[in-house]
């Protein structure tokens, strides 16, 4: 039986008069891959936004590896096992592509500003290792060529694996990953897919998935969630998602 | 020593050289009379320019009231020698204590026992920065950011200057002046910036440099990858003030009477000089500092120069500050450093030359 990574009990937030997301609850155990998909505006970001930290849900509670970090700060989620990459890319632009990875790292690092300014021993220990973590994660990524390059330079596609690659650099215990075939060709997001599968073996990490890309979606999610204005109106495999009256009456009105 | 064997050599032994013959310069400009004060200044100024730059250019909040801290750190030191020298002159009679602390310009040295002085004054000086640098940080800097943030450090400055300029204690009106005659040499703020320099460097090559690049980068993106933004925000504040309160420290034993222009000109000054060096280019900022300071106070002073100028010195600021705006908005060096390479490549590219030309023959 696996554990329990990450779980919402019946969160929501009232943003003024609007119920953005309605008794949203989830439960994601290790290794999982799950799909969170719905129309726009349906509050998928929300829901995501809730779960790693940036909104406090006005009811409900989250819980990360069995603490509950309802309160905390997404910094603190962090620490506990949780990342996640952005719908609009949020890069480190004007930082290399290995310092962004090992921004990361930070959470893993204890010297202190005495350590750091002298280069004890302990810097050079903790820095090293952070390095050789970035650049095993960089390959398997297939971005190790461009370690020294400014992140903004970097190709569209490229950019995308990056955020994947620093989110994985904190050695998360699920990673959420928000809309990462955005403004990709088909090509891209096959290989996108191909990544995550891959990350996934590799890194051992459950992974929480919003995506409009429904071929991406029914393609590697084991189940998938479906809400739509707030609510969740379905969840099962993809066979059954697909099937279903209520996400087909969502996505295509009646 | 890992340190050294991971530097790249040439560049270590050429900036050892720079730094010593900079060491040689301070030591014999001594003799002449005008030259101690301009090193002085571009030494202290390009200090002082560094520690806005962390905050300005490498944290990317702006900030204001720069001019503020290093009147803190100015006052604190004058009050600091004061207290100093009225025990001495009690407990060891007031011809011994002027004997050390006594600097004659033309041809002196300083009395050892006055750098020791100097030294301990700028240490507490900017120790008491530091902290209320941090007082302001923890106050401002987790609830404001951009220009909120900037106004809030421009009325912080103007408070500190305004409690100085009505307080006797603390300078009055026309400034708080040293009454003992120490001054300090070349030498002792060149070994000042150095070190300050070499700090910021391997400070900023840490995690906590790196935290700070982050947060300047993006906020949102640092906080999810589990970087404290406001912790960080907090520690660069209080870093850069300690920076500002050593400038200003060592500034007093410099500059005696305290100039009118502290405070909000301090601020625009130095925020000039950083914009023009580079955001985020520590020897952006010093070039940028040498370049200020000769032009203030030795092009300025020359006698072909248009009594205009001479009269009005800072008129050029805002051409200046317009013309980078337009056509190279990022500075002189922009983000790059200053490196050795392009003194190398001038060689080679002459070497190539000749090459070419005896191939030619």
């Amino acid at each position: 039986m696996a554990n329990t990574v990450l779980k919402a009990n019946n969160i929501s937030i009232v943003f003024g008069g609007l119920k953005a997301v309605d008794n949203f609850s989830i439960e994601i155990k290790e290794g999982e891959l799950v799909g969170l998909i719905g129309p726009n505006g349906a509050g998928k970001t929300t829901v995501f936004n809730m779960l790693t930290g940036v909104y406090v849900p006005t009811s409900g509670t989250v819980e990360l590896c069995g603490k509950d970090v309802t309160k905390l700060n997404p910094h603190k989620r962090v620490e506990l096992g949780i990342s996640r990459t952005f719908q609009n890319i949020r890069l480190f632009k004007r930082m290399s592509v290995l310092e962004n990875v090992k921004v990361s790292s930070n959470i893993h690092m204890n010297y202190s500003v005495f350590d750091g300014i002298f280069k004890t021993k302990k810097y050079y220990e903790q820095e090293d290792l952070a390095t050789e973590e970035a650049m095993e994660i960089l390959k398997v990524l297939g971005l190790e060529e461009y370690i020294n390059e400014e992140a903004q330079n970097l190709p569209y596609g490229k950019q995308r694996k990056l955020e994947i690659a620093r989110a994985l650099a904190s050695r998360p215990a699920i990673l959420c990953l928000d809309e990462p075939a955005a403004g990709m060709n088909p090509t891209e997001t096959e290989e996108l897919m191909e990544t995550i599968k891959i990350v996934r073996e590799k890194f051992n990490t459950a992974i929480l998935l919003i995506e409009h890309d429904m071929k991406l979606v029914m393609g590697i999610c084991e189940w998938i969630k479906v809400i739509s204005f707030g609510k969740e109106i379905a969840t099962g495999t993809p066979v059954e998602i697909r099937n279903n009256k209520e996400v087909i009456t969502a996505y295509l009105g009646e | 020593m890992i340190w050294f064997k991971r530097m790249n050599k040439r560049n270590l032994i050429s900036t050892v050289v720079g730094v010593l013959v900079l060491t040689l310069i301070s030591i014999f400009s001594t003799k002449s009379y005008e030259l101690p004060k301009i090193l002085n200044l571009i030494f202290i100024y390009s200090i002082s320019a560094l520690a806005l730059n962390i905050v300005c250019g490498c944290l990317g909040e702006f900030v204001l009231g720069h001019g503020g801290f290093i009147l803190i750190g100015y006052t604190t030191a004058v009050i600091l020698m004061q207290q100093i020298s009225k025990l001495f002159t009690k407990s060891m009679g007031k011809v011994y204590f002027k004997e050390i602390l006594v600097y004659v310009v033309r041809g002196g040295e300083l009395h050892p026992m006055g750098y020791v002085f100097i030294i301990l004054t700028v240490i507490v000086a900017a120790l008491i920065t530091a902290i209320i640098g941090f007082v302001v940080g923890l106050i401002a800097l987790g609830r404001l950011k951009g220009d909120y943030l900037a106004i809030v450090t421009l009325g912080i400055s103007l408070i500190f200057v305004n409690v100085c300029k009505n307080f006797d204690s603390l300078g009055g009106g026309t400034g708080i002046s040293i009454t003992t005659t120490i001054s300090s040499t070349p030498l002792l703020n060149l070994a000042f910036l150095v070190a300050i320099l070499i700090l910021i460097l391997t400070f900023m090559g840490s995690r906590f440099g790196r935290n700070i690049l982050a947060c300047r980068d993006d906020n949102i993106a640092a906080e999810a990858c589990g970087v404290p933004v406001n912790k960080t925000k907090v520690i660069a504040f209080t870093f850069s003030s300690l920076l500002a309160g050593i400038g200003g420290a060592l500034l007093a034993f410099v500059q005696p009477q305290a100039p009118t222009a502290f405070g909000q000109d301090m601020s625009i000054l130095f925020l000039i000089i950083i914009v023009l060096g580079g955001l985020g280019s520590l020897t952006g900022s010093i070039i940028a500092a040498i370049l200020i300071v000769l032009y203030e106070n030795w092009f300025c002073v020359q006698s072909w120069v248009p009594e205009f100028f001479a009269n009005n010195p800072k008129i050029i600021y805002g051409i200046i500050l317009v013309l980078i705006m337009l056509f190279r908005s990022s500075g002189i060096l922009g983000k790059n450093e200053f490196t050795w390479n392009w003194f190398y490549k001038l060689f080679k590219k002459k070497d190539n030359k000749k090459e070419t030309l005896e191939g030619d023959k």
